[in-house]
């Protein structure tokens, strides 16, 4: 028992509890693990059995809709502008300021007659910069919500509820959700 | 992304109904694609909102009105596939205004308001049956006693996970939380539930 190995000994109760939420946020090596153990894959897999029964359990004893829901016929839909989440507005403030202040030199430039190195270094620097505004037009923890193969990055922002509120706004406007 | 993950970047729900197509027919004024979706969703909504305020018939009113927000602001939803996430935070909400409104009342002396999600009531006094209500009594006291040292946000975590099975992604946008915010409310929840439970090996055995 001394000599065993991360990888030789069975998962703890935390690190069950952990795989319930998510597995993939188990260790590597203990995901190794879970993946070769038949106990703990047992163990997981009575865990998540006996949860989802819990579940299933407590929509059984819930009542079925008695009332079918119909729009009055007086109702009708919000209109008005959405408003824009702070990340986007300074993004595109970052854009219109670069154009103001690179764009007339740049344009210069392609008009004057000018030496061929140095306008060719100018315009490698423009889109370099270019690049990069698209490359992180999106804060990286959400690039994984737009491109589903994109690597995952922790997201531990704040900002993040300001995204969720603008993706599926909650429609009170002075509420914060469970805060 | 882990395991839960897996196909919330599809349209689709996990019961394969995608309502991205219905919202953005809602969203152009379709009266019947928005009953569409309700008469898809209604029944877990009623169901999410009765496991928070115990109560048949406040269920039933916040339910109508969840819907009716929901087509009022549906312009206002940016990523139709979200739908389902949306209608629970929403809902949430609803429930919140609930819960205030139950305890100015209790403060007057209007009601009577338990604390505790599942503890029985008298307004959960709806089985017709006596086997069946003394089934649905002892469980819903099991639940409250497993859930008695959660905070709010573990419990909401708790029950959006296991009881409206949603998505860790799902829940993310439903609570208006961050992903590692919401697991660790999750993993908390299922740390003081199993606790509650004891030590046996079916820890999460309810009646
Ligand atoms: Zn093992």
């Amino acid at each position: 028992m001394k000599n065993m190995k991360p990888e030789d000994t069975h998962l703890n109760h935390e690190e069950l509890l952990l795989a319930v939420v998510d597995r993939a946020d188990l260790p590597p090596v203990r995901r190794q693990h879970l993946e070769q153990c038949a106990r703990c894959h047992q163990a997981l897999a009575d865990a998540e059995a006996g949860l989802a029964r819990m579940g299933r359990r407590a929509r059984e004893l819930a009542p079925a809709p008695g009332r079918p829901f119909r729009l009055p016929a007086s109702v009708g839909r919000e209109r008005g502008r959405r408003w824009i989440p702070l990340w986007l507005t300074a993004a595109a403030a970052v854009c219109a300021l670069f154009i103001a202040v690179w764009g007339p030199s740049w344009w210069a430039r392609q008009t004057l007659p000018e030496g061929p190195t140095v306008a060719a270094v100018d315009d490698e620097q423009f889109f370099q910069v270019v690049d990069q505004l698209v490359a992180n037009a999106l804060p990286a923890s959400y690039q994984g919500l737009a491109s589903p193969g994109a690597p995952a990055v922790p997201v531990d922002l704040d900002a993040a509820d300001d995204f969720f509120d603008w993706v599926v706004p909650a429609i009170d406007d002075d509420e914060d959700l469970l805060t | 992304m882990g395991r839960t993950d897996a196909a919330d970047n599809k349209g689709a729900n996990k019961d394969g109904f995608d309502p991205a197509p219905l919202v953005m027919q809602a969203r152009n004024g379709d009266r019947q694609a928005f009953h569409r979706l309700v008469d898809h969703y209604q029944p877990q909504i009623l169901r999410m909102i009765h496991y928070r305020t115990r109560s048949r018939m406040d269920a039933e009113d916040l339910t109508q009105d969840v819907f009716l927000r929901a087509y009022k602001h549906i312009g206002r939803l940016e990523a139709p596939a979200l739908f389902r996430s949306w209608l629970y935070r929403i809902a949430l909400n609803r429930v919140r205004d609930h819960h205030r409104s139950q305890r100015v009342k209790s403060l007057i002396g209007f009601v009577s308001t338990a604390s505790d999600d599942f503890r029985e009531t008298e307004a959960t006094a709806d089985a017709p049956e006596a086997p069946e209500r003394l089934e649905a009594h002892a469980f819903r006291e099991r639940m409250a006693q497993l859930m008695e040292s959660l905070s709010r946000k573990e419990k909401e975590a708790f029950m959006l996970r296991f009881f409206d099975e949603l998505s860790i992604k799902e829940m993310t946008a439903a609570m208006g939380k961050n992903e590692s915010t919401v697991k660790t409310h999750l993993y908390r929840a299922l740390r003081k539930v199993k606790a509650a439970a004891g030590d046996g090996e079916a820890f999460w055995e309810v009646p």
